[in-house]
């Protein structure tokens, strides 16, 4: 099944493209398969992660850098990551209404997820999904997802090249931003620069930047644009490649997809762990005992990763 | 682990009103699904091209203009020949009795008037989704 549904992607088949991303986010059987077939095509797209606070204007950012690149001819793929309810665990996916302007274009591709995080679902698939995307061949890649909870440290792994977008009427401002957020930024994009307060952001911005950044590097990172009228957007795909291009960047493409591959193995492996330690009370009762100090966690860790090996020996035998 | 299912709800064509839709995709939401809200002005292209990318489970329309029977039957057109079959149809708004039961005839799945209880429509959904899944081919 996997096999036909591999060799149907990568022969540019959209509909087995969208049943592969809904495989391999849900975990289905044969996911693992399916990533294995993809996994010499990927590595080919550049990828771009757009964030920042909700209400900014990360879509219609997303939309109109997604409109430069067709027009620059690259082909697209957009994944637009929304939080799910953690009480109910349904979504709004709401980013596509902002994109009309890609529609009925074959060289698009546009792709809602909710961010199941803290709804049961134990890892995050936005790094596989973006896999999927690159293999199916487009050559840039947007990942747009709000900057909230966890979610910031992973974009700075899952893409090459990270955008933090501010503006006016985005809540508290500069001062409220974890310093993380900033941190992770290549390129920090104030958006609504039509829009008077857009002044205030911007000088709030470079207070805040400029004490651990150079003049220099705030000139050509910093980028007043307007979204929805496209201005500063031309300049701000150029600069992106011009960035994506540069020798200070990753000039070993191999590596970025290695590391990229290191991080999947242990966010695996880290699953196993936390299922084995879930499904054996023994193994519960020796965290109580550590909480007591009657034994080290490291012991009881140590005691997890035997049991979770064992329980993957016991599986393969069922198998077999 | 059920999979989440994931439903687009659309207005098609130049009808404005959208409240209804808005009440039906948050309570979907608050059901536990997944919903894609592409919104207003969307043509039956736009829509099936949206459910194709998003590989959803069901396409809710939402028509209040009477163009109801021109714009569902575009909509299943589209979906066949994108190869969207096993998609549920689904909707409602402003729609006579007879003309859903001609669309159902069709192909098309239940259709909801106005003061339908949400519960209704979320039931439904359930079962239907459950059913064509359990039949699924891939």
């Amino acid at each position: 099944m996997s096999l036909t549904l591999a060799e149907r992607l990568l022969s540019g088949d959209r509909r087995a493209l969208s049943r592969a991303l809904t495989l391999v986010e849900n975990r289905q059987p044969g996911y693992e398969e399916l990533l294995r077939k993809l996994a010499q095509k990927v590595g080919q797209a550049r990828r771009i992660g757009i964030t920042g606070p909700p209400g900014v204007g990360k879509s219609t950012l997303a939309t109109a850098l997604a409109c430069e690149w067709r027009r620059l001819g690259e082909s697209v793929g957009v994944l637009a990551i929304d939080p799910s309810s953690r009480a109910t665990g349904g979504a709004l996916l709401g980013d596509r209404i902002r994109m009309a302007a890609l529609s009925g274009d074959p060289k698009a591709f546009i792709r809602s997820a909710a961010c199941r995080e803290g709804t049961g679902a134990i890892a995050d698939a936005s790094g596989d999904l973006l896999d999927v995307l690159d293999a199916a061949g487009f050559s840039r890649l947007i990942l747009e997802t709000v900057g909230a909870g966890q979610s910031e440290g992973r974009v700075r792994d899952q893409v090459d090249i990270v955008l933090v977008v501010l503006g006016p009427g985005a809540g508290d401002g500069v001062q409220a931003m974890k310093a993380g957020i900033l941190e992770i930024a290549d390129f920090w994009v104030i958006n609504k620069c039509d829009d008077p307060a857009a002044e205030r952001v911007l000088s709030d911005l470079m207070n805040v930047l400029s004490i651990s950044k150079g003049e220099d590097v705030l000139k050509e990172r910093v980028r007043l644009v307007s979204a929805s009228t496209g201005h500063g957007i031309p300049d701000l795909v150029q600069q992106i490649e011009r960035l994506g291009s540069s020798s200070e960047f990753a000039t070993n493409p191999a590596a970025e997809v290695e590391g990229r591959m290191v991080r999947r193995v242990l966010a695996i492996a880290a699953s196993e762990l936390a299922s084995a330690l879930q499904s054996e009370e023994a193994l519960r009762e020796r965290v109580r005992s550590a909480t007591m100090g009657l034994v080290s966690a490291k012991t009881v860790a140590l005691e997890v990763l035997s049991s979770a090996v064992l329980r993957l020996k016991a599986s393969e035998g069922v198998k077999k | 682990m059920s999979e989440k299912i994931r439903v687009l709800v659309a207005k098609p064509g130049l009808d404005g009103h959208d409240r209804g839709a808005k009440i039906v995709a948050l309570a979907l939401r608050d059901a536990g699904m997944e919903v894609i809200y592409t919104g207003l002005h969307q043509t039956p292209q736009m829509i099936v091209e949206a459910a194709l990318q998003e590989d959803v489970d069901v396409i809710g329309l939402s028509v209040h203009s009477g163009a109801h029977l021109q714009l569902f039957r575009e909509v299943m057109a589209q979906m066949k020949a994108s190869g969207l079959g096993d998609v549920l149809l689904t909707g409602g708004g402003i729609i006579p009795k007879s003309d859903m039961a001609a669309l159902q005839a069709e192909g098309c799945g239940r259709l909801f008037g106005p003061g339908t209880p949400t519960s209704d429509l979320i039931h439904y959904i359930r079962e239907e989704v459950a059913s064509r899944r359990s039949g699924r081919i891939e």
